[in-house]
């Protein structure tokens, strides 16, 4: 009886380790299906889902690797894509014989901006051309727009002519050209040529009045030079029977001031001295003078004229 | 050199279809001339001092007429005003073209040194 209790007691316990064994194995087999990290812990591992790993290149949008370079080494590896040279992008650069360099100048320059009910704004900018979104305004006017503007030989100023919408009295203005001084110099009648004096000091221009209606081409005509570093008038001379079509010039050492005056049957050139306000008649000649202009460099007069014969 | 200090006539042939400018210090011209290609758009920039012997030429692809109104003191940028498009600067040298984003009515003053 005795051995018979032992030998059931002994194939109980065998039972039970057998049940232990087996509990233990499969909890190994639960492991390999969450742990990618001891894949060798089993012997006869069951198919599970392959990760997919992704790998973002910079190449990514590119056109995609070859098929074979996707296909995995074995049933078990993960889907690693590895780019291969030929999916690499082919960039070429041209280079520039001589690269872009910023201007050692800024440009200087006007726009009369007009909306659509009528309104009007004016604004002198200055940018590098290189960086043009950058753009200063120097001035700006509303419901004025800008006739006329130039620049000191110094680089200095900027002289310009502004008037209402439709009116021909214009205001001429100065303002430096970093936009730090603006000022007015004067109100006129008429819009005619300002001219720089070539050391930058001086502002030449006239101003026009229509004296007799019945003779509207002539008029009177107020030539003045505006002292813009002492901000007053150094010359105002004043004529007579002066053709509204005024063309002005500096001789080149600034002491002259060259204009063309009418007379009943003749337009002359002349000169005036600055210093003493004295003309001198410099052309005598019978027929129609046309545009005149004195170069650059003030040394040449140049004109049209229409002789009495044609 | 066209001297204009030197007294006498000189004569420069202007291709036809150029717009011409002096440089600031006057001894030069500078000319944009639309090309015999100019049905497709290319125009050529020509700078030239006196008679055409220092000739560069830099071939552009812009829209429409373009009318020079300025050059840089030391020439290497021009502003260029397109009836179409409006106003260019372009960089001689590298041939870049930059449109100005303008507001209204373009007059192009002149150039001062950059601060």
């Amino acid at each position: 009886m005795r051995r018979l209790l032992s030998t059931i007691f002994l194939i109980g316990l065998a039972v039970l380790l057998l049940i232990f064994v087996r509990w233990e194995y499969t909890q190994n087999q639960n492991n390999l299906q969450v742990s990618l990290q001891s894949p060798e812990s089993t012997a006869t591992p069951q198919p599970y889902p392959e990760p997919t790993i992704i790998i973002v290149t910079p190449d990514n949008g590119y056109p995609p690797p070859a098929p074979t370079s996707a296909v995995p080494t074995s049933t078990l590896a993960p889907r690693i894509y590895i780019p291969t040279p030929s999916a690499t992008p082919t960039v070429t650069i041209i280079p520039s014989p001589v690269p872009l360099q910023s201007s050692a100048y800024d440009a200087i320059w006007v726009e009369n901006i007009y909306d659509t009910i009528g309104r009007v704004r004016a604004v002198i900018c200055r940018g590098n051309p290189q960086d043009i979104g950058n753009r200063e305004k120097l001035v700006e006017f509303l419901n004025k727009e800008i006739q006329l503007a130039i620049i000191s030989p110094t680089k200095e100023w900027i002289a310009f002519s502004v008037n209402d919408l439709g009116s021909v009295q214009r205001e001429l203005w100065l303002v430096t050209s970093d936009g730090s001084i603006t000022q007015q110099v004067a109100t006129e009648e008429s819009s005619t040529p300002i001219a720089f004096s070539h050391n930058g000091d001086y502002l030449l221009f006239a101003d026009i009045n229509i004296l007799d209606i019945s003779a509207p081409q002539t008029g009177q005509v107020k030539i003045t030079v505006f002292d813009v570093v002492a901000e007053l008038d150094l010359v105002n001379a004043e004529f007579i029977n002066f053709p509204l079509e005024t063309w002005l010039g500096w001789s080149l050492d600034d002491t002259r001031i060259y204009y063309i005056l009418s007379t009943n049957n003749s337009h002359d050139v002349w000169s005036l001295n600055v210093s003493t306000e004295s003309s001198q008649q410099l052309t005598t000649l019978t027929g129609e003078l046309g545009q005149m202009i004195v170069d650059p460099q003030g040394r040449y007069m140049i004109y049209g004229y229409y002789s009495e014969n044609g | 050199m066209l001297d204009f200090n030197s007294l006498g006539l000189q004569t420069v042939i202007i291709p036809r279809r150029s717009s011409v400018i002096w440089t600031e210090q006057s001894s030069q011209l500078v000319l944009l001339e639309q090309s015999d290609q100019s049905e497709s758009r290319f125009y050529k920039l020509y700078v030239c001092s006196g008679i055409p012997t220092q000739e560069r030429v830099v071939t552009l692809q812009i829209g429409g007429e373009m009318r020079l109104v300025g050059v840089t003191p030391d020439e290497s940028w021009i502003v260029a005003n397109d009836t179409h498009q409006g106003p260019h600067f372009i960089h001689i040298e590298s041939s870049t073209v930059i449109p100005l984003d303008k507001e209204g009515m373009f007059e192009f003053v002149g150039w001062v040194p950059t601060e």
